[in-house]
């Protein structure tokens, strides 16, 4: 187990149109046992990140540190990591148990019946023990997802590094995996870094996660952190399905609101000290908006947007309802037992402690919902990394 | 306008085009295969019968059929195996045989060993000068051999006289020779088969702790092992099978089966039968080690085109 500092990192990839800059002076420091997720669109540079940290890339600029050892120019095999990849990379032409005890035989000197004994313990842990004389190709896609998991475990490593590992499963054997890696991980305790592009399981497994876009870092927290205090807007679109709604609003200090051509809406005096910039987009998460058809009954008609509905989905449990509002896209979550329907007019309310500011031209963000953050769980996060 | 009761159905349509295509693959098997079965067939027969007026597409009379279903052993008497007796003695036959079998198979050795390390650094590395190399060697194919047999004889001489270090008439230097053009198709060959490989198998065996050239021997190569039976192959059929540079640069104790086969034809008579024998005893060992090696090769050779 090891702590991961990753310092100033940079990596950029010569093309013919000159270079291209992956990963742009990343700071971050991975504590002990911690489960990072790496998070971000398609080419957002998580991951080379990865990869850097794993040695299957040379780094342009910066380091990589394991504990207090600088790996930045080791080899992959002198780093004593294990990796899980997309496609599971298992060796076609060799069994599961060949594919598990492969890595031990090329990385340590324990005899033939040590590494059988941690292969056959492994594959119990994984309840995969009947499929050990299997090739993967005779193996389902699950099957070889637990092999390619067992092949990294069962080197016990300083840190794990997984690049998507879940992302070539059915939606039902992802969210089965997803509970069953987390656990495996708070057993085994090892520092893990995972990578992935979806949001649901940067949520629900890290313990801190990483948004990273255009290679750079744009926030690091717990998920509920990153999701409730977004740092910036590209974070609060990112995270949350369906995703935040984003209004252009400008300031009118003087009045004290928030002004759209199709609506105005008050800010109060504390929120308003906050706004330095005339232009600004408000935020607010579909599940945060309420909507009514009585505007005259509503507690406070003044927050209140006349709207229609364009589209429903029904999900069962909650419905999505889209709205339009001069041109603009909003998406609600209600209740699943809503009568909204197409074509209705109706009222959205935005609480004005759901609601958040960003600037429209840096994206950052200026004032945050008040959602509560669940803290007991966060790990120490004083890495100087994060105010990077 | 057809009238309709002369059009075709969809299904007798696929039906004709079924039967036409087999048809046209029907004439192309007999047109393959008709040479070497005439090779089989004269083995068996006196030279009289090869140079017949009439030549017998049958090496049997029909009237014969029910006497060998009776006494397989009749056949003895009725074809003449005695070219494959007399061959032996009249000529080196099994020398021939030997050299092609030598010189074939280290070509293939040498074709593959550098084929595997040029087509994976072609296939897994981003080196300058890349596309420029791959083109070179692409391009050496399109030279006629013709055009560099001359020069290629030229050097021969040029190093046995300067260097002292003889060419001409021994194994390496035609072992050389035919490396050298196999060489590039062997590449490019294992660099398709290597380029299916994903790039994450090499990396998991990098982190499992390999070096970059462990993880070449003790997984890539054992994953590309078709497409590498399926270039090996060929290699050997280039190398065993060559005439025009063995016929200049390989004579003497060196000639291969190729060139050696031809001494039957000597300037007073033309030993067809023996000929044919020898021929069909060479054949023979490539044809079984070809049927072995079928499935393999058949993968390997479009496995290639289609990415996984």
């Amino acid at each position: 187990m090891s702590r991961v500092i990753i310092d100033n990192l940079t990596k950029e990839y010569n093309s013919p149109g000159g270079s291209i800059v992956a990963v742009d002076d990343l700071n971050l420091a991975i504590d002990d046992g911690e489960f990072v997720v790496f998070v971000g669109p398609s080419g957002c540079g998580k991951s080379t990140t990865l990869r850097c940290v794993a040695g299957l890339e040379t780094v342009t600029g910066g380091s990589i540190q394991f504990d207090d050892e600088d790996v930045t120019d080791q080899k992959p095999k002198e780093r004593d990591i294990a990796m899980v990849f997309q496609n599971y990379a298992l060796y076609p032409h060799m069994t599961a148990r060949e594919n598990m005890a492969f890595g031990l035989k090329m990385s340590t000197d324990l005899s033939k019946e040590e590494i059988n004994e941690r292969v056959e313990d492994t594959a119990e842990m994984m309840g995969i023990e009947e499929l050990l004389e299997d090739k993967p190709k005779a193996l389902s896609g699950g099957q070889q997802q637990r092999v390619a998991l067992g092949r990294a475990i069962v080197r016990d490593p300083e840190v794990f590094l997984m690049d998507e590992p879940l992302s070539n499963l059915d939606a039902k054997l992802r969210a089965q995996m997803r509970t069953e890696l987390q656990q495996l991980q708070n057993e085994l305790d090892v520092t893990t870094v995972y990578v992935t592009h979806d949001q649901t399981e940067a949520m629900t497994m890290g313990d801190r996660i990483v948004v990273l876009n255009d290679g750079q870092l744009q926030q690091v927290g717990t998920p509920l952190e990153c999701y409730h205090r977004p740092a910036n807007q590209f974070v609060a679109g990112f995270l949350g399905s369906p995703p935040m709604n984003f209004l252009t609003v400008e300031a009118d200090l003087e009045n004290g609101a928030l002004r759209n051509s199709m609506f105005t809406l008050p800010v109060s005096d504390s929120v308003a000290a906050e706004i330095d910039s005339p232009n600004l987009v408000l935020g607010i998460r579909p599940e945060h908006i309420e909507l009514t058809d009585t505007p005259e009954t509503h507690g406070e008609p003044d927050r209140l947007i006349e709207t229609e509905v364009t589209v429903t989905e029904p999900m069962g449990d909650v419905t999505n309802v889209y709205l339009d509002i001069g041109g603009e896209s909003v998406t609600v979550t209600t209740d699943g037992k809503t009568g909204a329907s197409a074509g209705d007019r109706l009222y959205m309310h935005v609480p004005a402690a759901k609601m958040h500011l960003f600037d429209a031209e840096t994206g950052d963000a200026i004032k945050h919902s008040d959602e509560p953050i669940d803290s007991t769980s966060v790990p120490e996060t004083s890495s100087p990394a994060e105010t990077a | 306008m057809i009238p309709d009761e002369l059009r075709l159905s969809p299904s007798a349509k696929d039906q004709l085009f079924d039967l036409l295509s087999r048809g046209i693959l029907g004439c192309l098997l007999l047109f393959a295969l008709f040479p070497i079965y005439w090779m089989i067939i004269s083995s068996f027969r006196t030279r009289t019968e090869i140079t017949a007026a009439d030549p017998q597409l049958l090496p049997i009379e029909l009237s014969e059929i029910p006497l060998i279903v009776q006494d397989p052993v009749i056949l003895l008497e009725i074809l003449h195996y005695e070219n494959y007796v007399t061959m032996w003695g009249r000529f080196p036959v099994l020398d021939y045989f030997i050299n092609s079998l030598v010189i074939a198979m280290t070509t293939t050795g040498f074709a593959l060993v550098v084929g595997c390390l040029g087509g994976y650094a072609f296939s897994k590395y981003r080196f300058p000068g890349k596309g420029a190399v791959g083109g070179a060697l692409l391009g050496t194919q399109m030279i006629p051999g013709i055009l560099i047999l001359l020069p290629m004889y030229l050097m021969f001489i040029w190093i046995q006289n300067n260097i002292g270090f003889p060419m001409v008439n021994t194994y390496h230097g035609i072992i050389f020779v035919y490396t050298t053009f196999t060489v590039p198709v062997a590449i490019w060959m294992l660099r398709g088969f290597f380029d299916t490989i994903p790039d994450s198998v090499e990396e998991a065996a990098r982190v499992d702790g390999c070096s970059r050239i462990q993880a070449l021997v003790r997984i890539i190569l054992p994953m590309a092992a078709p497409g590498i039976a399926a270039t090996g192959m060929f290699v050997f059929l280039v190398a065993f099978n060559e005439v025009l540079f063995a016929s200049i640069l390989a004579s003497g104790d060196v000639t291969p089966f190729a060139i050696g086969i031809q001494s039957f034809e000597t300037q007073t008579t033309a030993y067809w039968g023996e000929m044919m024998a020898a021929s069909t005893v060479a054949t023979a060992p490539i044809l079984v080690l070809f049927v072995l090696f079928q499935k393999p090769i058949v993968e390997g050779l479009t496995e290639g085109s289609v990415k996984q």
